[in-house]
Parts: structure tokens; C-alpha cells; sequence
């Protein structure tokens, strides 16, 4: 029986007001072929639930095709920096797009309770975050213990959509870099899916035919996002789709490139060729405009020091989304005082070979050398079974008590700055014993006395808490943030103007950078990319 | 279960009459899976393997087969079918190897049954409501004497499978008994008790085919080389009168088949009593 089907017969399966979602993750392997395809079809009344997968949401928010949406990260970090979802921020900021946000891990659970046929699944460790408030997120008691634990209701999505590099005429699906796309499928009603090529049978399946509905042969299917082993993300396409959602030409984009062409080949061939893949790695591009970021005063060199001093040897360390600084500082302490270390990078790869800096942490190739893979969905049962000792987090705002916000700046419905959400921090954070946050612009608005939302908090279980800034590391002390080393030349004063909550300590003088450190760093990032991370 | 393969090895074994008896079911088995259809079965039922492979050559095309965790693509009985050694060779015939816990998959009546459309489950008990038991024998202080292997995955799979077959590789007093020792899989009565609709549609034997009506088991075909009176003497629970048949014979067509899935006999080796087993 052929699942095969054409590009454009896949995308007329998807109904007008589907719950969909989508495989891939960050800038990877996302289907932006059927996207592009639903959008040329004018599909309205969307759907989207998605996990940290930001592209395909945005390109049907900005072509009208999204009714509501319910994510738990929405940004992305590539050559020119970070980068939060640009027309999902817009509509939230001008209240015209019904959302709703949780940890990726609430997401993660729903998806596993449809997966399994039940009802609900536990979600602990959102229990200090303010997303309880706002979700209005129901609690089951635990009959073993007594306690109360948060519940993620079953999430079935009518339709998974996924891109595969191999999928045979049956509906076998064969991927490389698999993030949680198994679980996508069996929590579906309908799998519908493209693949860089089509064969006659697949030799080992990653996906079975009897979840896939149909497939779609899409060569270049996950342009402009990556494909592993087929092509890299293009990081040019990205930049004019930013620009132009930047300057208020979201129509011409649209116009140029989903209504313009016939279907996704002609597509194709309007945009430049899509980055072969690099198996190495690569050369880093010039940045875009905006994306030059002056650092003369050496700040990379001691933020990246001063995250590798916080592992100790014999460590397991996790970064998440947007961890580019933090992956390299954990090479740095590989390369130096911390050789037994074990990494685990949210693509999925444990101790991959990090030999270079690089403008994103989420990255496939790291699949191809490391020395064994789990799925993204594992990383949260690791952090809750305390398998994982230190995990680096970002934050906008951190407070004197040491709650992080990554959620927004203003009231959570109606932001006056939508941030990127949470991804797995709400959840993680309250079960890693080292929790090191970073903060890059030391500023009374970035440490202000209390967050605008409490996206995580700390928990009894957290051993230390460390705030790193550009200009001093706070730990957090007898419950309050206290300043433990500030950076030479930073005067106590110049700090206190600086921090938006009272400051007693002056903390002692850092040390400078070692010549080891120095060396190390200077092998790993010959380029000088961490001067444009931060 | 007395359907152990007798060995691995592959030269082509002379025709024996419980082969003969084995080809018969394994035509049985087949007429009753449709195209497009998933069934599943547990690994080393060599004889269920064979019916399904049957089917799929001559009628369902595009069945699905489970067997164990295992989604078979092979066309022909190997030895290398009843390995779960991860060695290239038995993996050459598995189209998807499934994690233990996709079997999950089953657990709500709210969702659409994922795992199989049919599915096949035998016991050490097996009563006229349909009810198996795989746990364990009691004996006469009504306490365990007798530990079985255990229901596996068969209680969620065998409850929420929208189709079962119960097939048992012996027709005895001791395995057909009035009533289960332990409950595995519950029968119609049991079902109806919690709620549940239907049950059971079938039962497979050495010696006939029986179905149900009103919950009761009942004789639908006697095979070949066995007698109705034989069949009734053999099971431990009275068998309503019914209108009986003889169990159509194999077809050339489907012996030919057989022997292409079977090229080297090894359904000839099966441990399976022609006559039923011991009375």
C-alpha cells in the first residue's frame, strides 16, 4: 500500500482549524515545505502546539494561518545572536494572538499522555513558577505521598507534520537527528510527512509506516532550516526574513517567496542555493547588519571563564536552547581543569566533540561525534532523577532573591516586551544541584528588585545558585543574592548603581583569566565569536 | 504452551501428521485476517507467524505483523525469526523494532487501539466464557501450587484489542475448564461485569474451531481428523448442541503457499498433538 503522495495533496489533508505540531527542533528539520505549501493554500483557524521549534509558527502567524498557539519557547540563537520569533512577539504584544505558555516539560508530558492513551500526566517542579498562576494549572495528590503535584492534561494534535532525510513508499520514516518527532507520532492522530528523498523500502525505520499517514517527496522540504546531513540552516534566508519582519515588509516576504512560486521546488530556486551540509566545523560568516557587538574590554573572556570555573571535574553538565557561551565554556573546562566531565547537549548528544566555538549550541552535527544520544524529552527525566549536577540558564531579569524571567516584561496576557519563554527552565531548575545563571549586561534593569514574572525560582534542592554578569558573580546566600566576586577595575559603588536591589558585600577581586585559560580559549575560538554572543 | 520449535536447524524435516495438523490451523488463522489489518502475537508462536504470512501472500497484502516487538517484513519461517539477538541476519527481517513501552500505546478506551486490530492469546486455563489465565494453577487447599509465566502485556492488549482469538496448541480437560484459576485476559462474563462490551471472538484448537454466542463458547467447525465426540469428551465445560461442520480443508492454493513459507519443514517440527494432547 503507497503512502506516497504530492506535496500539495499532503498539505490539503491538514483542515482548516487543525491542531497541529511540528517536528524538528530550534533550526532544525522543521517541515517548512508543507508550511510553505499550507500558507500558498490559504489554510486558516490553525492550531499550533509546538514544541521549542520557532520558524514554523512564526512564517503562519505572519500569513494569517494561526488561530491560537501554546508553546514553551519561541526564540532561536544563530550568526547574528538571539532572536525571539518575531511576529508571535508582535501579535502577543498587541494582544491579538490567543496564547498560552508553559515549561516545554508540561508540553512533553501532555504529548506522553496521549501517547499512552491517558488522561493526564504529573509535570512536577513548575510548582514556584508564576505560569501556575497564569495557566491556572491543576494539581493531583500524590496517593503515595500525600502531596500535591501539577497535572499536564493529554495533548493529541490532529496532525504531526515532519520532515524526514529518508522515508520509503510504505510510510517508513527514517531520521537522523531525532529530537522528540516518536513521541510527535504517537501522540497524532495523523502523521503526514515529506523526506529529502523517497526509496522503495527503508532498511531501518526510525518512525514506522503504520503511525505515517502519508509522505511527501520534498527535496530541500526543511529550507531554511536544516537538514542533518543534507544542508545546514541558511543563515542568510533567516536574516532577510527578520529584516523584513523588522522593517514591516512581512507582505513582500510573503508575496516574494510563498505566493510568488508555484510550489516549494520553485521556491527553491528563488532563494540561493541551501548551504551544503559541513561535516566539519565551519568557517563562521561575516554578521549582518546589527550584529557586531564591540568588546574591547575582554567581557566574553571572563563571563566564558568565570561559567568554566563553576564545573568541577567529574561533573554532568546540560545546556539547553541558546547555550552557544555556555557550550563553549564547557570545552573550556574540558580543555583545562575539568577533563572528566560529561556534557549533554539538548540535540541529543552526550559528550559530543566540542572543538570550536560555534554561533549556535544547537547544532545536529554534534550527533555525529559523541558517545551516545538520548532524545530531548529524556533530558527532563535526567534532571528530575538528579542525574544532571550543573546546568547553565539565561534570564532577562534575575531578582534579589534569585527568580529568573525569561517570560516578559509587563502584564504575562498583554507584554510590553514578549520574551522567549521558559523551555525547560521552570521545570529543570528545581532539580539540579549547581544552577549558574547568566546575565551579560550587569544594569538595574536587568537585576531589578522583583522579576515581572517569576518564570523560575529556586527550590531547597539546588545546592548553589551563582549569577554571573559581566561585572561580578552573585551566589545566593541565606536566600538573598550577594555579591562574591566583582570584576577588577568595578568599583563597589559602581556596583550598587548598577544592581536594582540593595548590596551589602563588595566581594573580593576576581581572578584574571589564567594563561592556560587564556591559551585554551584562544584554540577554541580563534575567531573571536564569543565577543558577538553576548 | 506446547508450541515450542523442535530446534533450529533447517534441513528440510519429513511431513508428519502434526505438521499436517499445523498447516491446517495456520489456514484457519489466516482466512480470519483482512488486508490492511494489524495482528499481533507473541514472539516464538512459529505456527501464528506462518497464518500470517499466509494471509499476506494470498489475500491482505498490507497486513501489519507484530510479533512481539517486532514488525516482520519477512516472507518465509527462518530461523532466524525466533531470535531476538540483535545479529544482522534476524534483523534483516524486522521492518521496526518496537521499545517495550509502545505496547502502552493500548491503555485508554478513549484512544484509537494503535498496537493491533487483532490479536492472539493462548493460557494454561482456558474457560467457556473465554477467559484465559496464564498466572498459575490452584490446587486442592485453593491456594497457588502451580506458578505460571505471567499475563505479559496480554490483560491491557487482550482487554482493549478491538478483535482476540484465543488459540491453544492443546484441546484438553485441563486447559478448556469451566472456570479460570486466575483471570489473564477476562472472557465475555467478566468483561460485562466491568463495564466492558464483547469478548472473545474465537477459539483455535488441534482439534476445531469454536466461537461464542451469548458469551458461551460453542463448536463452529471440527477439523478433519478429529470427531465431534472427541472435541466434547476433551473439554471440561459442556459445549451447547449446535448445528456442526467439518473445518474446510486446506486449499492447493494455500498449501502451495505454505510451502514456499515453509521451505524447510520447520512447521513439521512443531511440538503439537494431533489428537489434542493427553485427556
Amino acid at each position: 500500500m503507497s503512502a506516497l503522495v504530492t506535496l500539495r495533496q499532503a498539505a490539503a489533508s491538514v483542515p482548516d482549524g487543525a491542531l497541529v505540531t511540528f517536528g524538528g527542533f530550534q533550526l532544525n528539520r522543521a517541515p517548512m515545505a508543507l508550511v510553505f505549501e499550507l500558507l500558498r493554500q490559504r489554510r486558516r483557524g490553525l492550531r499550533v502546539v509546538t514544541l521549542p521549534n520557532p520558524l514554523p509558527l512564526d512564517l503562519l502567524v505572519a500569513g494569517g494561518a494561526v488561530a491560537e498557539t501554546e508553546f514553551g519557547f519561541i526564540g532561536f540563537q544563530f550568526e547574528d545572536g538571539f532572536v525571539t520569533a518575531p511576529h508571535v512577539k508582535r501579535r502577543i504584544e498587541a494582544g491579538s494572538l490567543p496564547f498560552k505558555e508553559r515549561d516545554v516539560y508540561e508540553i512533553v508530558q501532555g504529548l506522553r499522555a496521549a501517547a499512552l492513551g491517558l488522561p493526564y500526566l504529573q509535570a512536577p517542579g513548575i510548582e514556584a513558577s508564576g505560569y501556575m498562576t497564569v495557566n491556572r494549572t491543576r494539581m493531583i495528590e500524590d496517593p503515595t505521598t500525600g502531596e500535591k503535584v501539577p497535572v499536564a492534561p493529554a495533548i493529541r494534535p490532529d496532525v504531526a507534520l515532519v520532515h524526514a532525510q529518508m522515508a520509503d513508499r510504505k510510510g517508513n520514516l527514517r531520521i537522523d537527528d531525532l529530537y522528540a518527532e516518536d513521541l510527535l507520532a504517537r501522540a497524532s492522530d495523523r502523521v503526514i510527512a515529506t523526506a529529502e528523498t523517497i526509496v522503495d523500502r527503508l532498511e531501518a525505520a526510525t518512525i514506522p509506516h503504520f503511525l505515517v499517514d502519508c509522505v511527501a517527496e520534498a527535496p530541500g522540504g526543511a529550507f531554511p532550516t536544516s537538514c542533518h546531513r543534507a544542508y545546514r540552516y541558511s543563515a542568510p534566508h533567516l536574516r532577510d526574513y527578520l529584516a523584513a519582519a523588522s522593517q514591516g515588509r512581512t507582505d513582500e516576504y510573503l508575496g516574494t517567496f510563498v505566493s510568488g512560486p508555484a510550489d516549494h521546488a520553485a521556491f527553491l530556486k528563488l532563494v540561493e542555493n541551501p548551504g551544503r551540509w559541513e561535516g566539519e566545523p565551519r568557517v563562521p560568516e561575516a554578521p549582518g547588519p546589527g550584529g557586531v557587538i564591540t568588546d574591547d574590554e575582554g567581557t566574553a573572556d571572563r563571563l566564558v571563564v568565570e561559567m568554566a570555573r563553576a564545573i568541577s571535574d567529574g561533573d554532568v553538565v546540560a545546556t539547553g536552547v541558546a547555550s552557544a557561551l555556555p557550550m563553549l565554556a564547557i570545552a573550556l573546562a574540558r580543555a583545562t581543569h575539568a577533563p572528566r566531565l560529561t556534557y549533554i547537549n539538548c540535540v541529543g548528544a552526550i559528550n559530543p566533540d566540542v572543538r570550536a566555538a560555534s554561533p549556535t549550541s544547537v547544532d545536529p552535527r554534534l550527533l555525529e561525534a559523541c558517545e551516545g544520544r538520548i532524545t530531548l524529552p529524556d533530558m527532563f527525566d535526567l534532571a528530575r532523577r538528579g542525574r544532571i549536577d550543573l546546568m547553565f540558564f539565561g534570564a532577562a531579569q534575575v531578582d534579589a532573591e534569585a527568580r529568573t524571567n525569561l517570560t516578559c516584561i509587563g502584564e504575562f496576557a498583554r507584554p510590553r516586551v514578549k520574551l522567549p519563554g521558559p523551555a525547560g527552565a521552570s521545570s529543570m531548575r528545581p532539580y539540579v544541584p549547581k544552577v549558574v545563571i547568566l546575565v551579560s549586561r550587569h544594569s538595574p534593569r536587568s537585576l531589578p528588585g522583583r522579576v515581572d514574572f517569576t518564570t523560575t525560582a529556586p527550590s531547597p534542592r539546588n545546592r548553589t545558585t551563582t549569577v554571573l554578569t559581566d561585572r561580578a558573580r552573585l551566589d545566593l546566600l541565606g536566600g538573598r543574592l550577594r555579591v562574591t566576586s566583582r570584576r577588577p577595575g568595578t568599583a563597589p559603588q559602581d556596583l550598587r548603581d548598577r544592581t536594582g536591589f540593595p548590596i551589602e558585600d563588595d566581594g573580593e577581586i576576581a581572578r584574571a583569566p589564567t594563561d592556560a585559560e587564556r591559551r585554551a580559549l584562544e584554540r577554541l575560538d580563534p575567531e573571536g565569536l564569543r565577543h558577538r554572543m553576548i | 504452551m506446547g508450541l515450542s520449535p523442535a530446534g533450529g536447524h533447517d534441513a528440510a524435516a519429513p511431513r508428519t501428521a502434526a505438521g499436517d495438523v499445523a498447516r491446517l490451523l495456520a489456514c484457519v488463522v489466516a482466512r480470519e485476517l483482512s488486508d490492511k489489518e494489524t495482528v499481533a502475537f507473541g514472539l516464538h508462536a512459529e505456527l501464528l507467524l506462518a497464518a500470517a504470512l499466509l494471509a499476506q501472500r494470498l489475500h491482505a497484502p498490507n497486513l501489519t505483523i507484530r510479533h512481539g516487538l517486532r514488525v516482520e517484513r519477512g516472507h518465509e519461517l527462518s530461523p532466524a525469526a525466533w531470535t531476538d539477538e540483535p545479529t544482522s541476519r534476524s534483523y534483516g527481517l524486522v521492518e521496526y523494532l518496537e521499545a517495550h513501552d509502545a505496547i502502552l500505546d493500548v491503555a485508554s478506551r478513549s484512544s484509537p487501539m494503535r498496537f493491533c486490530d487483532v490479536f492472539f492469546v493462548g493460557g494454561m486455563q482456558i474457560d467457556r466464557e473465554g477467559s484465559t489465565n496464564l498466572i498459575g494453577l490452584k490446587g486442592r487447599d485453593g491456594r497457588l501450587a502451580v506458578r505460571g509465566p505471567g499475563s505479559i502485556g496480554t490483560t491491557s492488549i487482550g482487554t482493549l484489542a478491538r478483535h482476540v482469538i484465543l488459540f491453544s496448541g492443546e484441546h484438553t480437560p485441563r486447559r478448556f475448564v469451566e472456570r479460570v484459576d486466575y483471570v489473564s485476559v477476562p472472557g465475555w462474563r467478566r468483561r460485562a461485569a466491568a463495564g466492558l462490551e464483547g469478548g472473545p471472538s474465537l477459539c483455535v484448537t488441534p482439534l476445531a474451531v469454536l466461537d461464542f454466542a451469548d458469551g458461551f463458547m460453542r463448536l463452529r467447525t471440527v477439523h478433519a481428523h478429529a470427531t465431534e465426540a472427541d472435541v466434547r469428551r476433551r473439554t471440561g465445560f459442556t459445549l451447547p448442541p449446535s448445528p456442526v461442520v467439518g473445518t474446510p480443508p486446506p486449499t492447493a492454493v494455500e498449501l502451495a503457499a505454505l510451502a514456499e513459507i515453509d521451505p524447510s519443514g520447520r512447521l513439521d517440527g512443531l511440538d503439537l498433538s494431533p489428537d489434542g494432547g493427553p485427556p
